[in-house]
């Protein structure tokens, strides 16, 4: 009998912070919960807008070179 | 430690856009952060991460700054900060965000931090609890309120699709 499946463990798994054996039992309870796993699909998605939006800010608008201090 | 600090700016930059919403302010933060990582580079312990070191610098390198600035702010008369939370810089508004990112510089700044460090740069949660000095607890429920509010900007968007898409059927069944 495994664990039902938290909130924590969904935030877990979109995270890639979950032990393996979680990451398994987790995944099966999706495959029988549309509706949540939808809702983990587009955390995972919206974390990598965010990731690729930053970086194109933080590497296109760069108002001056960013310098290292002088020893 | 110079040429270990270069494989990180790209990382700090993109951690101090959305920490100060602002391309000037973000620049000045990187500045100060790499100036303050070298000047303590006596106390950094080579075993330790770097990555995790130089994020928990900014983090207080910003703590700072922002709380001299408010209290400029509180001495100029000037009650901004309410606004300030909850506007995106002028700057950061010409750049054409999709929603997401939209939704994510209208965050509060404790739950857009925690979203940046760890969906953005991957950090453990334990590790952004140390950084920030907060319970691991804390950091989920603010990783947990952040989500919420993304996918509430989301859900809305997919009604509206929804809606126009069931218009157009309608449209088509008139026409037929």
């Amino acid at each position: 009998m495994t664990e039902p499946i938290s909130e924590l463990d969904l935030m877990a798994q979109v995270d890639d912070q979950i032990g393996s054996g979680r990451r398994i039992e987790v995944g099966e309870s999706l495959s029988r919960q549309s509706t949540m796993a939808a809702r983990v699909m587009a955390d995972l998605r919206r974390r990598e807008e965010l990731r690729q939006t930053l970086t194109g800010i933080a590497s296109s608008c760069r108002a001056k070179p960013t310098m290292l201090p002088v020893r | 430690m110079h040429h270990l600090l270069n494989d990180h700016i790209m990382p700090l930059r993109r951690y101090a856009l959305a920490l100060t919403r602002n391309v000037d302010q973000a620049d000045d933060l990187v500045q100060d952060t790499l100036t303050r990582a070298i000047e303590s580079a006596s106390s950094w312990d080579p075993r330790r991460d770097l990555r995790r070191w130089l994020f928990g610098i900014m983090h207080n390198v910003h703590v700072s700054v922002s709380r001299r600035r408010s209290l400029e702010t509180n001495i100029a008369g000037q009650l901004t900060s309410i606004a300030s939370d909850s506007v995106p810089a002028a700057q950061l508004d010409e750049v054409h965000f999709d929603e997401t990112m939209a939704a994510l510089m209208k965050l509060p700044e404790e739950q857009r931090e925690v979203l940046v460090l760890i969906g953005v740069e991957a950090f453990s949660y334990k590790d952004v609890a140390e950084m920030l000095g907060i319970p691991v607890g804390t950091v989920m429920s603010r990783l947990g309120r952040a989500r919420e509010a993304l996918r509430a900007v989301s859900g809305r968007e997919q009604e509206t699709v929804t809606d126009a898409a069931e218009g157009n059927r309608s449209f088509l069944h008139v026409v037929k």
